[in-house]
């Protein structure tokens, strides 16, 4: 699963476009992941500039 | 909430904002949906600026300070800009070595200010905010904090799922930006080529950086390429690196230029970092025909990539307008659109959506592969005096690729050692493009 470090995460919302999924939102301001529809592909991980999504076990 | 509006309008940046004030000022019911709670606020790069007085897209804005008012002569509106503003007078490049090309002469600038500038730095938050206001006033009823989920046509009407509510309107507007959600939930991202995606790292900084007042300079290293450039605010810079490589880490690549590279790290010595914004995203074909389902989408939206704040407006405006006579011919359909279409075409995909935004367009380091940083000082070097200013990069790209052209027989006889490497560059652009469009993640 992915989780969001809130304190990394600008809300730039760019991983919300490229979530192939459409598994981010937008929740105030800040991204967040849900969890049922990520189908974990890295991508968010990869291409966030500030490298806020975070890859963590259950 | 009304049961069905006239117009749901999707993005609250400044296209959908204008759309939606054009509506609204003509009467119409608008609702306006955006994903951000803060609607003003600004949390991606970078949007700080506008051209003024010289043509770009074929278009011409002009600023009255007294009057506070932006207006686009080229196709007969004005907006309201009473925020802060800084004169930018044009483009510099630095080399690894600190050698400059200037398209801007500083040194008129400083005595003729206003009369010489190409663009102004703005607050983008205050340019919102007044558009904001404006849409209020004449109704428009706003819904932040609501992410698209769902769109369906049925007749004459769409539905727009936000937030779990459905707006249903006789017609939507798609002001969502670059990688629009709305795009992708048509299904127009099939058709469209992608050519990489782009990263963008912007650190906000106070101090004194010793750059022109109102220039707009990048920067060349070994290490990477980056944007430098001061504010609307006197001693707040914002200082970025970018590129089409989403494995490389912008983070230390900034930290690279501000504390560890001789050349320029000495420049940020006395500099404080304030705040990060960024951004991401695909460079995709833009989009011919911007309508499906009753949408019409406008913007960056349908665009390659961040476009201009100016573009946006003009579309925004545009939009407003037509639908306003769609809607009151009771033209529910792509009939009612036409002129739209015809003008984005003839003004914007026509002319300029086939520009390829090559390897240089994602930013990186492509210069620096191929060539030492010794030798792009002495490229950099045989520009012996400023072009003209401007703030068109596409005037940028074209000055320099003829004036080296025109180099070439020196730099042959000179350095021809420079020169085999130039050609391989040129020969393998191609190649490059392709790795940088296999590192990146295209939208489905």
């Amino acid at each position: 699963m992915v989780t969001i470090d809130t304190n990394k995460c600008t809300g730039c919302g760019g991983c919300i476009d490229l979530c192939p999924v459409i598994a981010i939102s937008m929740i105030n301001d800040i991204v967040t992941v849900d969890n049922k529809m990520c189908t974990e592909c890295g991508i968010c991980i990869k291409v966030c500039p500030v490298r806020a999504p975070q890859k963590s076990d259950n | 909430m009304p049961s069905c509006y006239d117009v749901v309008v999707v993005g609250a940046g400044p296209a959908g904002l204008m759309a939606a004030k054009v509506l609204g000022e003509n009467g119409f019911a608008v609702a306006l949906l955006e994903r951000k709670s803060n609607i003003p606020k600004i949390r991606r790069a970078d949007g700080g600026a506008i051209g003024v007085n010289e043509y770009l897209y074929d278009r011409l804005v002009l600023f009255n300070a007294q009057r506070r008012r932006l207006s686009f002569a080229t196709d007969g509106f004005s907006v309201s800009y009473t925020g802060p503003y800084a004169n930018i007078y044009g483009f510099q490049l630095y080399s690894p070595g600190k050698k400059r090309i200037l398209f801007g002469d500083w040194e008129t600038a400083q005595k003729k200010g206003d009369e010489v500038r190409v663009g102004i730095f703005i607050s983008k938050e205050a340019l919102l905010e007044g558009l904001l206001k404006e849409c209020e006033r004449c109704g428009v009823e706003m819904f932040p904090g609501t992410n698209l989920t769902a769109i369906r046509k049925d007749g004459d009407r769409v539905f727009i799922t936000g937030k779990d509510k459905i707006f249903e309107g006789h017609f939507a507007v798609a002001a969502d930006g670059v990688n629009s959600r709305t795009v992708r939930l048509l299904g127009l991202n099939g058709e469209r080529s992608f050519r990489g995606t782009y990263r963008y790292l912007t650190w906000m900084l106070k101090g004194n950086i010793p750059i022109d007042p109102g220039s707009f300079n990048f920067i060349i290293t070994e290490k990477d390429t980056y944007a430098i450039y001061d504010t609307y605010e006197k001693g707040m810079y914002h200082v970025s690196a970018f590129n089409s490589n989403p494995m490389s880490d912008l983070n230390e690549s900034l930290q690279d230029l501000i504390y560890r590279n001789d050349v320029y790290s000495p420049w940020f010595s006395e500099c404080q970092r304030i705040d990060v914004i960024n951004c991401v995203s695909n460079i995709l074909s833009p989009i011919q025909i911007p309508f499906k389902d009753n949408i019409l989408i406008i913007g960056d939206a349908a665009w390659t990539m961040e476009f201009s704040n100016m573009a946006a407006l003009c579309t925004g405006w545009k939009a407003g307008n037509v639908l306003t006579l769609a809607l009151k011919d009771r033209k529910y359909n792509q009939e009612g659109v036409a002129s739209y279409l015809e003008w984005w075409e003839r003004n914007f995909y026509k002319p300029y959506g086939s520009y390829e935004f090559g390897p240089m367009g994602g930013g990186g380091t492509i210069l620096q592969s191929y060539l030492s940083t010794e030798e792009i000082d002495y490229l950099a070097a045989l520009i012996d005096r400023p072009f003209p200013a401007t703030m068109n990069f596409f005037t940028l790209f074209n000055t320099l690729g003829n004036t080296y052209a025109e180099l070439f027989p020196r730099i042959y006889n000179e350095r021809p050692e420079v020169m085999d490497k130039l050609f391989a560059l040129r020969s393998k652009f191609d190649e490059i493009g392709e790795s940088i469009r296999r590192a990146g993640f295209p939208n489905v």
